[in-house]
C-alpha cells in the first residue's frame, strides 16, 4: 500500500495546489422558486500531477462543480459565487465572462457523451486544429500536423488518414479519444472529466483510463475526474471527495475514503455496490433518495437516510473533523473497522489495482501537490 | 456479415457456420425492394430449423444441473436458434439490400423461479433478443415457446394472450409509463385490458395493493410519473408488470438508469416478488456487478452468439472464454479484486461487418499464445458452444480455452 497523505482542509499551507477552490456555491434557478442552492460551500485541491475522484449520485451537485469551474454558465440559469486559484492565479467564480480563455487553455474538458461534444459536420481533425488554434501559431500546414501527432498520442490508429473522419464514422471510444486530444490541445494545467467513461463498454472504459492516466502522467497535470462509480473512482485516482446533496461529506485519499469510509452515505453507497458476495442476500440499501434542491432537510442533509441520525443531525449542520488520510462530515463519523460495512474492503485494496506507479516523481518534481504535508 | 440479399441466405450461409446457425431456410424467398415481411414467420421457421448446437440445450441441462438450479421447474421459456436480421443501408431500387444480423442462432431456455442473466456489451444484440423473446418482432428463423407453446410475434389477441404470460420491464422508466396517466391507472390498465370482467373498485383496489407492494403509498397513485423520482418510477413499472401475473419478466438493464442507493433497492425488490410469484427472470444487462448478485445462470453474449454459459458462480469464478474473462477483468470490483486492469485490444466490431470465424478472434488476448495453425482456425472456423468437461451446466464457444481450461488456475 503507498502512502499518500492528504492535506484535505484548503486554507493550511503547503505547497501550491494547480487548483484550489474555497467556498464555491452554485444556484440553479427554478422559475417561481428563484434562486435554490444546488451546490454549497465545497473546497477541492488538486495537487499537480494528482489524480482527484468527485463522486456522487445524480443531483449530488458533481456536474454543476465541473461547469462552475469551467464558467459554462450564463447567470441566468446558474449561477456561482466562490475563488478559484489555478496555477497561482485566482479567479473570481461569479464573474466567469472576466476569465473565459481560461477555458480550453489552462483547463482541459472531458464530457461524458463524446457525440454530443463533438461536431457532426466537421472531421475531426479540423475540431482538433480549432483548438489548436486557439493559441494560435503555425500555418495551416503545421497544425494538421500537430493535430495528427495529437491523435497519434491518444492511440487513435492511422492518424494521418482518420483526421479525415467525420466523428460518426468512428466508434464510442474513439471518439473520446479525439475529444481527449482537443482537450490536451492547449497544454493544460488541469483537465476536468465528466464520467468520461461512463457512456462506454467496460473493455473500452479500461482503455480510455489507461490512456487518460498515462497522458497525465506525462504531462503533470491535476485531473478531477467525476463519476457515479466509487470502484472506478477508487481504482483511478489520489483522493476522493464524496458529494451528497450538494454538498461536501467526505474527503481523503481513496484508499482511506473508499476502504475505510468514515460517512455513513460513503458506507451505505460502497455496501449497496452488487456483488457475487452479496448473492442470495439482501442488499444493504439506503432507504429513500437524493433531496432535491429547494427540498434539503434541516441539519445534516443526509439525516433522514441515516441509520446514525439523532435529534443534533436534525438541527446542526455538522462541520468537519478532521483525521488521518481526510476529513469527514458527521456528527457520528463511523469507528474505524466499523461493522456496519458490509463486505468491508481490505485497506488499500483499490491502490492495489491502480494500472500505474504511484506518481510521487511527478509531484516531487514541481514541488508537490498537497501530499507530503502530514 | 453483410448479406447482400435475403435470397442469398439460405443458400451461401458458410459450411462452418451452418454448425452453430441452423439454416435460415424460410427467408430464401426473396422480397422486392426488400417489402416488409408478414409475421408468423416464427412458425413457419419451425419446420425449416435443423438443430444446431444449442447454448442451452435442455436435455443435456437435465444431467448437468447443479444443486440449487430447479431443474424440476416448469420450463417457461425455451428459445432454439433465433436469427434475427434486419435490413441496413439506403433503400435502391434494383440494388440488392444489406442486412445487418443482429441475433446470429441463439437458444436459451428460463425455468420458473430462475434467473437467467444475458451479458454483453453495446451491439451484442441483447436488446434485439428481448424483443424477440416479448414477441415485439419476429424471428428470421429459430423458434420460441412459452410453456411450451410457440410463440407467434404480432399483435392482436395473441400478443395479448402472450402479455399474460411475459412482462417486460425496460432501463427507462419515463419512458415506459404514458406521461400524462397517474401512475396508479398506469398499474391498473393491464387489469382493465386483460381481466375486464373484474368490477372497477376490485381493480383499483388491487392496483393500489400492487403499488403497496412495491413500496408506493395510495397517495402516489394520483401522480403522474413526472412527479416520481427515478427509483419510484421503476417501481411503478414493476407492479405494472405483476398487476396480470405474468410468469416471466424480461428485464432489460431495469436499474442501468438509476443511482447506486436506488439500484439495490430496486434489485432487492425484484428478488423478493420472484420469491413470491416463483417468476422466471431473464436479466438483461450490461454490467457483472449486478449480474452476479441477481442471477441464478449467467449467458454471454458476443456479436449476437452467447459464447459461454453456465451456473453465476462458475462463470463469475471460473470463467472460460477469453471474452468473458477480460470482461469480468475489465469490470471495476475495486475493493478485494484480484485482478488489474486488463486492457483488451480494439473494440467490439460492428454488428454490420463481423469478423469471420470466431467473431472475437481480433481481439483475442488467448489467440496471440496458440500457434499458428490454431490461431487460423480461430479466424476461419465459428466455433459450436461446448460443455465444459467436469463442469456440469457450464459451456463456452472457444475449444483452445476449453482445452487449456483444465490447466489454467
Amino acid at each position: 500500500m503507498r502512502a499518500r497523505p492528504l492535506q484535505v482542509q484548503p486554507e493550511r499551507s503547503g505547497p501550491e495546489p494547480v487548483l484550489e477552490v474555497t467556498g464555491l456555491r452554485v444556484e440553479v434557478h427554478a422559475g417561481s422558486a428563484g434562486w435554490l442552492p444546488a451546490v454549497e460551500d465545497v473546497r477541492l485541491r488538486v495537487g499537480r500531477g494528482a489524480r482527484v475522484g468527485l463522486v456522487g449520485e445524480s443531483g449530488s451537485g458533481k456536474s454543476l462543480t465541473a461547469q462552475a469551474l469551467t464558467g459554462l454558465f450564463d447567470g441566468r440559469t446558474l449561477r456561482a459565487q466562490g475563488q478559484m486559484r489555478l496555477d497561482g492565479r485566482p479567479y473570481e467564480l461569479a464573474r466567469p465572462e472576466a476569465w473565459r480563455d481560461v477555458r480550453g487553455q489552462r483547463i482541459g474538458l472531458v464530457f461524458q457523451d463524446p457525440l454530443a461534444a463533438l461536431d457532426p459536420l466537421q472531421r475531426i481533425g479540423t475540431q482538433v486544429v480549432e483548438a489548436l488554434a486557439i493559441r494560435g501559431g503555425g500555418s495551416r500546414r503545421a497544425l494538421r500536423a500537430r493535430a495528427i501527432e495529437l491523435l497519434r498520442q491518444v492511440g487513435i490508429p492511422e492518424p494521418a488518414e482518420r483526421v479525415d473522419a467525420y466523428p460518426h464514422e468512428l466508434s464510442g471510444g474513439m471518439r473520446q479519444r479525439v475529444c481527449i486530444a482537443a482537450a490536451l490541445a492547449c497544454d493544460p494545467v488541469m483537465l476536468i472529466a465528466d464520467e468520461p467513461t461512463t457512456a462506454l463498454d467496460v473493455t473500452v472504459q479500461v482503455q480510455v483510463l489507461e490512456l487518460l492516466g498515462r497522458l497525465q502522467e506525462d504531462r503533470g497535470m491535476g485531473v478531477l475526474l467525476i463519476s457515479h462509480d466509487l470502484d472506478l473512482v477508487s481504482r483511478w485516482c489520489d483522493e476522493v471527495h464524496v458529494l451528497y446533496a450538494g454538498a461536501q461529506v467526505e474527503s481523503g485519499t481513496a484508499a482511506r475514503v473508499l476502504g475505510q469510509p468514515r460517512h455513513p452515505y460513503t458506507a451505505g453507497l460502497l455496501a449497496s455496490v452488487p456483488a457475487a458476495s452479496h448473492r442470495g442476500a439482501r442488499l444493504p440499501e439506503l432507504t429513500g433518495g437524493v433531496p432535491e434542491p429547494g427540498r434539503l432537510p434541516t441539519g445534516c442533509r443526509f439525516h433522514p437516510r441515516c441509520p446514525r441520525a439523532d435529534d443534533r443531525c436534525r438541527t446542526e449542520r455538522p462541520g468537519w473533523t478532521r483525521m488521518k488520510d481526510g476529513a469527514v462530515r458527521c456528527h457520528h463519523p463511523l469507528e474505524v473497522r466499523s461493522g456496519m460495512v458490509a463486505g468491508a474492503p481490505e485497506e488499500g485494496a483499490p491502490d492495489d489495482h491502480r494500472p500505474r506507479a504511484v506518481a510521487d516523481a511527478t509531484a516531487g518534481g514541481s514541488g508537490g501537490g498537497p501530499e507530503g504535508a502530514a | 456479415m453483410i448479406r447482400r440479399s435475403p435470397a442469398d441466405v439460405g443458400a451461401q450461409a458458410p459450411a462452418e457456420e451452418t454448425s452453430t446457425a441452423p439454416a435460415a431456410g424460410e427467408v430464401a424467398a426473396p422480397r422486392p425492394f426488400g417489402g416488409r415481411r408478414s409475421t408468423g414467420a416464427a412458425g413457419d421457421a419451425e419446420a425449416h430449423v435443423t438443430r444446431g448446437p444449442s447454448a442451452s440445450g435442455s436435455e443435456d441441462d437435465e444431467a448437468g444441473r447443479k444443486e440449487g438450479d430447479n431443474g424440476s421447474a416448469p420450463l417457461l421459456l425455451r428459445a432454439e436458434g433465433l436469427i434475427k436480421r434486419y435490413a441496413t443501408g439506403p433503400r435502391r431500387l434494383f440494388g440488392p439490400r444489406q442486412y445487418v444480423e443482429a441475433v446470429r442462432g441463439i437458444s436459451l431456455h428460463v425455468r420458473a423461479g430462475e434467473t437467467l442473466a444475458l451479458v454483453g456489451e453495446s451491439g451484442c444484440g441483447k436488446s434485439s433478443l428481448a424483443r424477440l423473446l416479448l414477441g415485439l418482432t419476429p424471428p428470421d428463423a429459430g423458434s420460441i415457446e412459452l410453456l411450451g407453446a410457440p410463440l407467434r410475434a404480432g399483435s392482436g389477441p395473441g400478443l395479448r394472450r402472450l402479455r399474460r404470460f411475459v412482462q417486460p420491464i425496460f432501463q427507462d422508466p419515463l419512458a415506459a409509463l404514458n406521461p400524462r396517466h397517474p401512475v396508479g391507472l398506469a398499474v391498473r390498465e393491464g387489469l382493465d385490458i386483460h381481466v375486464p370482467e373484474m368490477p372497477l373498485e376490485q381493480r383499483k383496489a388491487r392496483a393500489l395493493s400492487l403499488l403497496a407492494r412495491v413500496g408506493l403509498s395510495a397517495s402516489h397513485a394520483d401522480r403522474l410519473p413526472h412527479e416520481l423520482s427515478g427509483g419510484q418510477r421503476q417501481r411503478v413499472v414493476i407492479a405494472r408488470a405483476l398487476a396480470v401475473e405474468p410468469r416471466l419478466l424480461i428485464a432489460d438493464e431495469p436499474t442501468s438508469a438509476l443511482d447506486g442507493s436506488v439500484q439495490a433497492q430496486v434489485l432487492n425488490l425484484l428478488a423478493e416478488i420472484r420469491e413470491e410469484h416463483a417468476l422466471g427472470m431473464l436479466f438483461i444487462s450490461h454490467d457483472l456487478r449486478v449480474v452476479a448478485h441477481v442471477a441464478d445462470r449467467v449467458a454471454v453474449m458476443y456479436l449476437g452468439r452467447i459464447v459461454e454459459e453456465g451456473p453465476v458462480e462458475r462463470i463469475m469464478r471460473a470463467p472460460v472464454h477469453p471474452y468473458t474473462r477480460a470482461l469480468l477483468e475489465a469490470t471495476p470490483r475495486g475493493r478485494g479484486a484480484p485482478a488489474a486492469f486488463t486492457r483488451l485490444e480494439g473494440e467490439p466490431p460492428s454488428p454490420l461487418n463481423p469478423p469471420a470465424g470466431c467473431a472475437f478472434h481480433p481481439r483475442c488476448p488467448l489467440r496471440r499464445s496458440l500457434d499458428a495453425g490454431a490461431a487460423a482456425t480461430c479466424a476461419r472456423v465459428a466455433p459450436d458452444v461446448r460443455m465444459i468437461h467436469g463442469d456440469p451446466g457450464h459451456r463456452a464457444a472457444c475449444p483452445p480455452a476449453a482445452e487449456a481450461g483444465r490447466l489454467m488456475p
